[in-house]
């Protein structure tokens, strides 16, 4: 009787031991009424993690604080901490309109319109954003990239873009950082981020980050103008916009 | 009781040892369906660029150039790019993504030899190349390129592809790995409507080239004489977009003395003649002349020129329905200066002549 309970134990023991070592790699903690996705959890609340040596700011628990991301110091300690994320790669490229309609082209009066596009990206070393595509064509005709950055003039034939709040014409917005400048740094490139300064070269790099950034939401500010020469006709054109990251 | 345990009862000591052989056993098994975390090494400066973030569809004509680092120097023998609806966990294909058109745009560089590397497409949703035997190992940055690819087709859709390198020709032996994303957008339209235009004017005097400037309709001779040539100009400018240009006719009938018994008339010019003091002569031309000294030649930055017959200097020519000036394409603004002259015999009937002159420009766009 005394070796059946031994060995009973050593059986229950041994299951024991391999059922630690397969839940010890997996990263998930559940059961039937519970989950937890990552395993390593940190102190929970600022007011439970203070003495008179240390705090901990525990930014998900307190108001204002939404990532939990932040820096504790004090004479004799420092933290710094954040929530555990993936390590996955990400690019988010996503362009809010669709069709711009510049109406009717005239030689006296600058069509224009407007483009949103929102970039993100993590775990990189920064984006480019290029845009692709021919100015709007006619028939035969195309409109007049402006190959160099100019001022809109009417009555010269010019099609040209960049990417901030203009006053001539008045179109546009600058970039806007979502949720903030200490996250997103994502900003245009030099020959498009000039105010009232145009052009347009398909392929060139309108936009771009140096490194991981969240949320930059663009304006692309489309600019035309005719000349009495510009060929009649309805014109019409796609433009795409590229978003590749370093990883 | 069963016979196992009469076993045990029997010999705890074999039971011992079976007890450990099958927890060791066990335990090996199970370690075998663990998460590996030995993973392979990263790939460093990892980068796809697509020519086009199009998402259209039936468009197998997207270029995927990847960059990157291959950290070790163990020779490869193909590699692939498994493009991913995710980062990690099984790979879900992008609705709309396909490499069965895939080509090898280039021979890769870094990757091994220099040449003898082929294009891979059975297997949906991975971009793959190999080359059996090679020999060098990988150096520097890789770049390998492939071309008619079908990007996935929803738009404004991240996708991942995950590069994975191998020492075996037919993906087996993985070495290396990295994961890159990307992301389709949509496509912007951009329409607008130019119209037709086709701006002439006419009249007597005008500044420049600018139709709003522009005045008069009437052109007085005075006093015909025999002796000595009348001549008067009137203006018109022009511009079109018309691709094919415009051409400019003038109209009308030679001068006439309507209250004149028989209603006699001043002989038009029918051919390019010089002007002929006494003789009866109307006829124009579109330069400036010194015989007699009148008109101008055309100003303006357009590419319009001189009709045919009225082109050359002190020769004048009048004939209803003649071009008088022409533009082969769309043109920027040009004006013109038509010059009449009259020449009369001694016996013209004595009386007060008119013409009236109707300019007709007409575009072809």
């Amino acid at each position: 009787m005394h070796k059946r309970q031994t060995l009973s134990l050593i059986i229950v023991a041994t299951f024991l031991v391999i059922l630690g070592v397969v839940s010890g790699v997996d990263a998930a903690t559940n059961s039937t009424n519970y989950r937890i996705d990552e395993d390593f959890i940190g102190p929970g609340g600022q007011l439970e993690s203070n003495s008179t040596n240390y705090r901990l700011d525990q930014g998900q628990s307190s108001a204002g604080n939404a990532g939990g991301v932040g820096e504790s110091a004090s004479t004799n300690f420092q933290v710094q901490s954040g929530s555990t994320t993936t390590s996955d790669p990400r690019l988010s490229c996503s362009l809010g309109s669709s069709s711009l309609n510049f109406g009717a082209l005239s030689t006296s009066v600058t069509a224009t319109g407007t483009a949103t596009f929102s970039v993100l990206n993590y775990t990189s070393y920064g984006y480019v954003v290029n845009i692709l595509g021919t100015p709007p064509t006619t028939g035969s005709s195309t409109l007049t990239a402006m190959g160099s950055n100019g001022p809109s003039t009417t009555g010269t034939e010019q099609f040209g873009i960049n990417l901030r709040d203009n006053s001539t014409p008045n179109i546009g917005a600058d970039a806007v950082q979502n949720p903030s400048g200490t996250f997103s740094f994502g900003a245009p490139t030099t020959n498009y981020n000039i105010v009232n300064s145009y052009r347009y070269v398909n392929g060139e790099s309108i936009a771009s980050s140096v490194r991981s950034s969240g949320q930059t939401d663009y304006t692309l500010s489309y600019i035309i103008n005719a000349s009495t020469t510009t060929a009649g006709g309805a014109y019409s054109g796609n433009q795409t916009i590229l978003c590749t990251g370093t990883y | 009781m069963t016979s196992i345990q009469k076993k045990y009862q029997s010999s705890p000591k074999r039971l011992f040892s079976l007890l450990a052989i099958a927890g060791l056993v066990f335990a090996s098994g199970l370690s075998t369906f663990a998460p590996d975390h030995t993973s392979a090494a990263q790939i460093s400066a990892r980068k796809l660029t697509i020519s086009s973030s199009s998402a259209a569809a039936s468009n197998a004509t997207t270029s995927y150039t990847f960059n990157f680092t291959i950290p070790s120097s163990t020779v490869l023998a193909s590699a692939e790019a498994e493009i991913c609806t995710t980062a990690s966990g099984s790979c879900t294909t992008p609705t709309g993504f396909a490499n069965a058109s895939s080509t090898l745009v280039s021979q890769p560089t870094g990757l091994g030899d220099a040449a003898g590397w082929t294009v891979n497409t059975s297997t949906a949703g991975s971009l793959r190349l190999s080359k059996s035997g090679n020999v060098a190992a990988p150096t520097g940055n890789q770049t390998v390129v492939f071309g008619n690819v079908q990007n996935p087709t929803t738009a404004n859709q991240t996708f991942f592809a995950r590069i994975n390198t191998y020492t075996g020709a037919t993906w087996t032996g993985a070495v290396d790995s990295g994961i890159v994303a990307a992301a389709t957008t949509s496509q912007i339209t951009l329409t607008g409507t130019m119209d037709e235009a086709l701006t002439f004017c006419t009249g007597t005097s005008i500044t420049g080239v600018n139709c709003g400037t522009v005045a008069g309709s009437a052109v007085n001779f005075a006093n015909f004489s025999s002796s000595a040539t009348s001549s008067g100009t009137s203006v018109m400018a022009a511009s079109t977009n018309g691709g094919s240009g415009y051409a400019i006719t003038v109209n009308g009938g030679t001068m006439t003395c309507a209250s004149c018994p028989g209603s006699p008339t001043i002989a038009a010019l029918a051919a390019q003649t010089a002007s002929s003091t006494g003789t009866a002569q109307f006829g124009m031309n579109m330069r400036a002349n010194t015989t007699p000294s009148a008109g101008a030649d055309l100003s303006g930055a357009g590419t319009g020129t001189y009709g045919a017959n009225h082109g050359t200097t002190n020769q004048f020519r009048f004939v209803t329905g003649d071009s008088v000036a022409t533009a082969s394409a769309a043109t920027n603004a040009n004006a013109f200066t038509a010059t009449y002259i009259v020449n009369v015999p001694g016996n013209q009937a004595a009386g007060t002549y008119s013409a009236t002159m109707n300019y007709i420009a007409t575009a072809t766009f």
